[in-house]
């Protein structure tokens, strides 16, 4: 019985993932705060918890994410590019091209035979097009990051954002509240900038169906609609998307 | 910019006739800035103008660079123009002079650059009331041919500088590097995530060398020094700004994947850079076209975001 941990650490989330026998049997999720070998810890300790295992028998463990290097009880360090590729390479092998958005950089990835990268693409360095765009967002509303998807689906239509920094774009939305614009239409209008954003790269990278989308942001269906409208297609969504990164770094421990 | 020292002629860009400086007995000196904010220079410039030339008027103006007796520029591109200007207008130092280069390589072009050539020549003559005579500029041509550069450039024309053998032997992925002013940085980080670098084409590195052999530069032509001159430099491995001679920009790329034994690329594209983004699509096309997968990052001169490169970086050494 071979058990290996996935940790990711991202920009504002930790996720740990615990693997046997190639099957997925555990996850956490905490915020990563200062980050670094104490949050990744705890994470770990959590989902080996949750499958009722002892640190002992994990044979190897792949950290991941931004904070990949800040976990000296890692086996090995794999980027995140080819760790969401992994994971969702094993829910749906025949997936072509992997969007996520993180909170911190939003990347499309595409798959060739066997799950492998062919090509990626990433943010630069600018949080257009990010969880964390979001999140700035939803403070200038007063609105839970998590109620967002929910409110822009009950929009008609979505308002004007023509900015795509995160700085301007803050002041556009305060103007627009100013103005009388129903929240709901705000969002929309902010998810699809988003979407806007995330399509461009889509189209760098030379997308292909069928696709899926990973990270945080996935969990926003008011993103992912806005995404399915601008590509015109229907995306794939895992039933934990935020994982699929440390998913894949568990994976790639058990191939170690 | 202190007090002038008559030998020393700065330039900047890989298509400045250095031999012409040489042929009067002046000397020739690459200006490299050093990397670092440009507070200075950004009240001159618009924001969105190449970080390289920034980093160039930053360091004149704060009285860095040792002190030329003039600057021959080269209008290779609307930035280095600007920079030009500027120079001027602030006498930065007491002689400018802007060269035209053609912005392709066939016989129309290198005639009329040849006659250019000899006009610069005249006028760099009649600066110094020294003669220029074209023995001496032959000269000056076997010199650069042969042997290492002695332009007081602290190395800088490239040949030393490491992943330029094909030879070179290595177990990890050997990379191609592309761009204008390559960051050191890049290297050391490139070097740091697994891979080797085998070949920089960039104006710091193989276009300055100037593998001359790969792309067949004419030789002596009728004995006129100045044909061979234009010939030299307007055949030399081509820069992103010769947009009429993009095949031979995709020759030459190919040519050297083949030499190096190349197995993946790094795009290295400086802010704003215009002629970068477009000679990217090129070197992408060609590239992936061989099955080699080209990474874009976009940096200023100092470099980029070393979190976010190191991770691109080590997914390419991962793809590879």
């Amino acid at each position: 019985m071979t058990v290996t941990a996935g940790l990711d650490l991202g920009s504002l989330s930790t996720k740990a993932a615990i693997v046997r026998e190639g099957q997925l049997i555990s996850f956490a999720v905490l915020p990563t705060g200062r980050g670094g070998a104490p949050v990744a810890e705890r994470a770990l300790e959590e989902a080996l918890a949750r499958a009722g295992l002892e640190r002992s028998e994990v044979r190897s463990i792949v950290a991941t994410g931004y904070g990949r290097i800040s976990v000296p009880f890692a086996h090995r360090r794999v980027t995140e590019i080819t760790c969401h590729a992994r994971g969702v390479y094993h829910l749906w092998p025949d997936t072509a091209t992997v969007i996520d958005i993180g909170g911190q950089d939003s990347k499309v990835i595409r798959l060739g035979p066997g799950g492998k990268v062919m090509d990626f693409v990433m943010n630069e360095k600018c949080a257009a097009g990010t969880g964390r765009f979001l999140e700035v967002m939803a403070r200038a509303l007063e609105v839970d990051i998590e109620e967002m998807g929910e409110l822009s689906l009950k929009a008609r239509r979505g308002a004007a954002i023509s900015n795509t920094c995160t700085v301007f774009a803050e002041s556009e939305v305060v103007s627009l509240l100013a103005e009388g614009r129903p929240v709901e239409e705000i969002i929309r209008g902010l998810h699809e900038a988003v979407a806007e954003r995330v399509a461009s790269m889509a189209e760098r990278v030379g997308w292909q169906e069928p696709v899926a989308m990973t990270g945080g942001v996935a969990k926003n269906l008011g993103v992912v609609r806005s995404l399915e409208e601008r590509l015109a297609t229907s995306l794939r969504l895992p039933e934990e998307p935020q994982i699929m990164g440390a998913l894949g770094a568990a994976l790639l421990a058990a191939e170690t | 910019m202190g007090e002038a020292r008559k030998e020393l002629i700065g330039w900047f860009c890989s298509y400045t006739p250095v031999e012409l400086i040489r042929a009067l007995g002046l000397t020739p000196l690459r200006l490299l800035p050093p990397p670092g904010k440009t507070p200075r220079a950004d009240a001159y410039f618009t924001g969105n103008l190449c970080p390289y030339v920034k980093a160039i008027l930053e360091t004149a103006l704060a009285g860095e660079f040792p002190a030329p007796a003039g600057i021959l520029f080269v209008a290779s591109c609307n930035a280095m123009i600007h920079l030009s200007n500027i120079w001027r207008s602030l006498k930065l130092t007491p002689r400018v002079w802007i060269l035209d280069v053609p912005r392709r390589a066939d016989s129309l072009a290198v005639n009329y650059w040849a006659r250019r050539l000899k006009e610069l020549g005249g006028e760099l003559s009649a600066s110094f009331s020294r003669p220029l005579e074209e023995e001496a500029l032959w000269r000056a041509l076997e010199e650069e041919s042969h042997g290492p550069r002695q332009d007081g450039s602290r190395g800088e024309r490239g040949r030393e500088r490491n992943g330029l053998s094909p030879g070179r032997k290595t177990s990890r992925p050997r990379l191609l590097l592309v761009g204008s002013v390559l960051p050191d940085v890049l290297r050391d980080m490139v070097e740091e995530a697994g891979m080797s670098v085998v070949y920089e084409d960039a104006c710091n590195g193989g276009r300055l060398v100037g593998e001359r052999n790969v792309t067949g530069a004419g030789e002596r032509s009728g004995g006129d020094p100045y044909l061979y001159l234009a010939q030299r430099y307007l055949y030399k491995p081509p820069c992103p700004r010769m947009v009429a001679d993009r095949d031979r920009r995709r020759i030459y790329l190919r040519e050297v994947v083949k030499t190096y034994e190349v197995q993946g690329a790094v795009y290295h594209a400086m802010k704003f850079c215009d002629l970068a983004m477009v000679d990217f699509t090129l070197v992408k096309d060609e590239l992936e076209g061989m099955g080699i997968p080209v990474l874009k990052l976009e940096g200023d001169y100092a470099g980029g975001n070393r979190g976010q490169w190191a991770t691109r970086l080590e997914a390419l050494r991962e793809m590879l």
